[in-house]
């Protein structure tokens, strides 16, 4: 595997573990609403 | 009502699902995750960058709707073993007991027995019912058809990128094969772009690329990823205006062709 191949390789895990972490944790939390209320604003 | 307004079957899970799907990455909100709801979009992509109004809009439709959503758990996570508690922060954030289909994002490199033998104990456990898996290598997913474990192929297909009508869609069975689902339909945005345009050609709109990806008869849904309530709508018309003409096709494949030439920054990660 080539210099850049391998880089392009170490980039996409690094995307890949990220997303796995904001997973995990739950992220974005999306908050709650309250009864009867209606969407959000523009 | 046009061919594409109509809900399909999702391949071999027989699961109906609309020709257009929402991908939560770009910030759609709950508003217009409701509207197109009510148009009878029910393919819910809750992917790898998640913004909360698809995940307020999933919680709301699901509280009284439950049978009439898809919703779509993306797993990036690698270690087997934090596979389970993703699947179930995803489910608990989306308040919902069962996904329909657990997506392994973006796997380049096949899934360990390991990962495999553990998301098996979460179908077995009813944490979802079918099973898909995406890739940027697509000559891979020949190998995922034959390992026979996966219902759902989440593809990478547009006017641009048309190697899957080589190297994915002719090795589909043609009964009981996965659903197929694209994405990336406007490669990034790059076939929206007048300057990444041919000389003297104006560029397709949004719902024009998700039309050439729907009139292939091997895609099941496309996966549109709007960031306000105009797109949304925008998205939409694609439904009613249905599969394109053969020369409308030729003219994306033309516009296609000229922006594959084109490096795109997102190209370096693919």
């Amino acid at each position: 595997m080539g210099l850049s191949a391998r880089f392009k390789d170490l980039v996409r895990r690094m995307a890949v573990n990220l997303f796995g972490i904001f997973e995990l944790l739950g992220l974005p939390r999306i908050p709650e609403k309250r009864e009867g209320e209606g969407g959000e604003k523009r | 009502m046009s061919d594409l307004a109509q809900q399909v079957s999702l391949g071999r899970t027989g699961i109906k699902v609309s020709r257009l799907g929402i991908g939560s990455a770009y910030g759609v909100s709950e508003r217009a995750c409701r509207m197109a709801f009510d148009e009878g979009v029910n393919y819910f992509f809750w992917g790898s960058v998640r913004t909360p109004g698809m995940g307020q809009a999933i919680r709301e439709i699901a509280r009284s709707q439950r049978d009439e959503l898809v919703v779509v758990l993306e797993c990036y996570v690698r270690q087997a073993a934090w596979i389970p508690r993703s699947v179930e922060v995803g489910l608990r954030n989306l308040k919902i007991e069962q996904a329909d289909v657990l997506l392994l994002g973006w796997y380049d490199r096949p899934p360990s027995p390991k990962i495999l033998s553990v998301v098996e104990r979460l179908k077995e456990q009813g944490r979802f019912r079918c099973l898909g898996i995406s890739t940027h290598q697509r000559p891979l997913f020949q190998k995922y058809l034959h390992d026979g474990n996966y219902d759902v192929f989440h593809v990478r297909y547009n006017a641009a990128h048309r190697g899957a009508e080589q190297e994915v869609f002719p090795a589909l069975p043609e009964n009981g094969g996965p659903g197929i689902v694209s994405f990336t339909n406007t490669r990034w945005g790059d076939l929206l772009d007048p300057k990444k345009m041919p000389s003297g050609m104006s560029p397709p709109t949004a719902p024009d690329c998700y039309r050439f990806v729907l009139s292939h008869p091997a895609v099941h849904v496309a996966v549109c990823g709007p960031k306000n309530d105009d797109e949304m709508a925008a998205g939409l018309t694609a439904l009613k205006a249905g599969p394109m003409g053969e020369e409308e096709l030729a003219r994306m494949r033309l516009i296609g062709d000229h922006v594959h030439g084109i490096k795109s920054a997102m190209s370096f990660l693919t």
